[in-house]
């Protein structure tokens, strides 16, 4: 049976290629960095 | 400057709603328990020599404190704001915002999140006191915002109500004219005990739906969709565990009293658990709060539940183990590893972007 990271690790171009297209990329470090959470959000990112 | 003991404050200027949502978890909604200027000061005084702090206003509803009372009870904070040691946000429901408040928001340059479910069929559950629709009060909230150009986030209760219309909620919210949305699946929290939605792959095929929309036309931002994929190139990156660790989160209540790791434990009950309450910042230091946090029980219960996670469940490595409201209210302890809110926004999320990404 796969494991979580190994199904990660299968996808990771997919991935890259996904925030790349969305333009979010890091999106939850900088809106952390200016100090907002957008509605305080329960697991802190 | 401190050593960043404290990043992050959610604050209750009220207890009171305007509001009586069928999901809310507060039992003292209706009442009318103003924080005092006495409990603002006292944050003020904890958190001086911080680096950089989040202050969160929630409720409640924040704004039915009355603006001259909010004010009051940013004024304090002031001097810390505009040296850049502070950046306050609001969780509001609109219904009440004019153009006085869009002036306050803008001059403190608060961030503003509305809640709204999407269009009124998927919003019947946001009703007032009365029963009422408060659809039409939170639009004309958000043409106040508009009006003065405030950029604003959502956020979003999914019930089994719209669980399967991903596509219309995305569409309402692109024609709203927020930046980004955050999705909640109803939670089993506080007063709302009864129902929470537990359908694997209803939920999980919510999540897809939405997902494949959003990357055809990703006009806002996903709370979700950043946070996960985010994590997810971390993840793929990197050689070893990405480590987490989650701070103790106060929130100050009304009247001054402290909770650590999750708001919504503010209005909890537990005999056990002494209610929750880890000192009152009117006779104690938010620092002090914090350093002794790690004695209660609640909290050290949740740093156990927190580890069997890690043990049990490869999710973890993205939740940090949880969330200590919803082990409570579920579980009936901090104690626990996983929730139905662990499968339906970590488990079915992630699942479900690796399925179609």
């Amino acid at each position: 049976m796969k494991t979580l990271k190994s199904r990660i690790v299968a996808k990771k171009q997919s991935v890259a290629e996904a925030l790349k297209s969305v333009g979010h990329s890091k999106l939850h470090v900088s809106s952390w960095e200016k100090g907002w959470d957008k509605g305080w959000n329960k697991s802190g990112y | 400057m401190n050593n960043g003991l404290i990043k992050r404050i959610v604050m209750q200027p009220t207890s009171l709603c305007n509001l009586d949502c069928a999901y809310c978890y507060l039992a003292h909604r209706k009442e009318n328990q103003k924080m005092s200027l006495a409990v603002s000061e006292a944050v003020v005084k904890s958190i001086k020599d911080e680096e950089r702090v989040a202050i969160t206003w929630h409720g409640g509803e924040p704004l039915s404190c009355g603006i001259e009372h909010f004010r009051n009870l940013l004024n304090p904070f002031e001097s810390l704001r505009t040296a850049g040691h502070v950046a306050h946000s609001i969780q509001t429901n609109a219904t009440l915002i004019n153009d006085e408040w869009c002036g306050l928001f803008k001059d403190q340059l608060i961030h503003v999140s509305i809640s709204i479910d999407g269009p009124p069929w998927a919003n019947q559950k946001r009703v007032n006191w009365g029963s009422k629709e408060s659809y039409s009060h939170t639009m004309c909230g958000v043409d106040f915002l508009k009006k003065h150009d405030i950029p604003f986030a959502v956020i979003c209760v999914v019930g089994e109500w719209s669980l399967m219309r991903a596509r219309e909620l995305y569409e309402f919210f692109c024609n709203l004219g927020c930046f980004e949305v955050g999705f909640n699946i109803e939670e089993k929290a506080g007063t709302h005990d009864s129902s929470a939605p537990d359908n694997g792959e209803l939920v999980k095929k919510f999540w897809e739906e939405l997902f494949v929309i959003w990357r055809g036309n990703p006009k806002i931002s996903i709370r979700e969709f950043s946070r996960v994929l985010t994590w997810m190139e971390t993840v793929s990156e990197s050689e070893q565990q990405v480590a987490h660790h989650q701070d103790l989160f106060p929130s100050v209540a009304h009247d001054g009293t402290v909770v650590l790791l999750s708001p919504e434990l503010l209005d909890a009950r537990s005999e056990h658990y002494n209610n929750f309450a880890a000192g009152n910042i009117l006779r104690k230091s938010l620092g002090s709060i914090l350093v002794d946090g790690e004695g209660l029980e609640y909290v050290s219960d949740f740093r156990k539940g927190v580890e069997k996670c890690a043990q049990v469940c490869e999710y973890s490595e993205y939740c940090m183990g949880g969330q200590a409201s919803n082990k409570f209210f579920e579980l009936g302890s901090t104690n626990g590893t996983e929730t139905i809110y662990c499968r339906n926004v970590e488990q079915r999320l992630i699942d479900a972007v690796l399925s179609v990404v």
